[in-house]
């Protein structure tokens, strides 16, 4: 088993690549003006414990892909 | 942690290859790669709590365990709970997919032939509400454009690609604000590279020069398509022929312009005669379990198919011609420069 920190590491080359809407330029890699905290959807059945909603609610709020 | 058990979220969809496995987020239109030894932890071994799968695996391995459902939870992939039977408050989401239409999208290329667009659009109403790519070739079809636009104003098509030379010199802005169903535009052989939004549209300027159909076909990450729609469909059909319908250059119908079988030209076939026929939709189910290579290829299901262009031109179950990636290795290359696709290169004359 390896550690998780190197393993991303050595896959760090092969991530997403996308465009940057917001300032125009060529693809940027992860991490830059990209949508990774959008809230998530949950399917779930009508009386979720409340323990996972007050976990979900947190959850950061949509930012949308093209905001300048 | 340890006295609890994970509940993978069912918008996370594990995918494995042969040197490393991806967690397919659906709802954030991302990916993460993870070891296989996860992916064997994370689809079987559910029913244990983080405990029983240290023991399964060892005392050795505790703390890179825990490192890695520490990475799950910030990635927020997972839950925890001391109740496995809590698991029910989450349940899987459906890979099935199904469509009420007999095509969802069409390819509509152009150099210097002026199609039936009228009785083309005419003939879609009646087969579904679907999404057009325009592709011109060449910029003597400007007038076209025009045309384009009133003949799809009337009808229910979905949304619209256009795919132009820069040299077209079209008004993108005023095209894009007349007509609100245009979703994409690619301005290819422009001075240099940009992407942004007009209006409702991505437009997107690449200096790449795109001469015909021959351009098409190529497996690049940047084209990696991930949400649940394409997942799904990917699993039970050909995600890219799957209820297609084109019309290459001259007004012939095909499954896709790079293909060299015809069913006749436009001018004087109806679409739905072609499609009704078991050839044309025998491709439609060539789904990535049935194609060499990409059957255990991570990335298969966010990654577009292409039949055109096949390793072996002979066998339509062969690994796409421009596809550079070796799941066996993990690694991308140039595909153009691999000696033993010489064959096919010269086979579908592309260079």
């Amino acid at each position: 088993m390896k550690s998780i920190k190197e393993f991303i590491e050595n896959n760090k080359k092969d991530l997403p690549v996308y465009f940057s809407y917001a300032t125009f330029k060529k693809p940027a890699p992860i991490g830059k003006d990209l949508p990774e905290t959008k809230s998530r959807f949950y399917r779930t059945l009508q009386f979720m414990p409340t323990k996972f909603y007050k976990k979900i609610s947190q959850s950061a709020p949509i930012t949308p892909t093209n905001e300048k | 942690m340890k006295n609890n058990y994970f509940i993978l979220l069912a918008d996370c969809k594990l995918v494995d290859g042969p040197t490393r496995s991806i967690i397919y987020d659906m709802s954030r239109s991302s990916y993460s790669f993870i070891p296989n030894v996860l992916y064997e932890i994370l689809s079987e071994d559910y029913a244990l709590s983080i405990n029983g799968i240290v023991n399964k695996y060892g005392l050795e391995n505790e703390q890179f365990i825990l490192e890695y459902f520490e990475f799950l939870l910030e990635k927020e992939y997972i839950l925890l709970s001391d109740n496995p039977s809590e698991r029910m408050w989450f349940p899987g989401i459906s890979e099935d997919w199904e469509s009420p239409y007999e095509i969802t999208n069409v390819i509509i290329d152009y150099r210097d032939k002026v199609h039936p667009i009228k009785k083309i659009i005419d003939e879609l109403e009646s087969l579904g509400s679907v999404h057009i790519e325009f592709r011109f070739f060449s910029d003597v079809l400007l007038d076209e454009l025009i045309v384009i636009n009133e003949a799809v104003a009337e009808y229910r098509v979905n949304s619209i690609s256009l795919l132009v030379p820069h040299s077209l010199k079209i008004n993108v802005e005023q095209l894009v604000k007349e007509n609100k169903r245009i979703k994409h535009v690619e301005i290819y052989g422009s001075e240099e590279s940009s992407a942004g939004m007009i209006e409702q549209a991505l437009v997107v300027r690449s200096e790449d020069m795109i001469t015909s159909n021959k351009c098409c076909g190529a497996i690049l990450k940047k084209n990696f398509n991930l949400n649940l729609a394409f997942f799904n469909e990917s699993k039970n059909y050909n995600n890219c022929l799957n209820k297609k319908v084109s019309i290459d250059e001259n007004g012939e119908i095909k499954n896709c312009p790079s293909f060299s079988d015809s069913f006749g030209n436009i001018e004087d076939k109806l679409l739905s005669d072609v499609i009704e026929t078991e050839t044309f939709r025998s491709v439609w189910a060539i789904d990535k379990s049935q194609i060499d290579t990409c059957q255990t290829c991570e990335f298969r299901y966010m990654c577009m198919d292409c039949r055109a262009y096949r390793e072996t031109p002979e066998d339509v179950y062969s690994k796409p011609l421009k596809c550079g990636y070796d799941p066996n290795t993990g690694e991308w290359k140039e595909w153009s420069r691999n000696p033993l696709k010489k064959t096919a290169i010269e086979h579908f004359n592309l260079f």
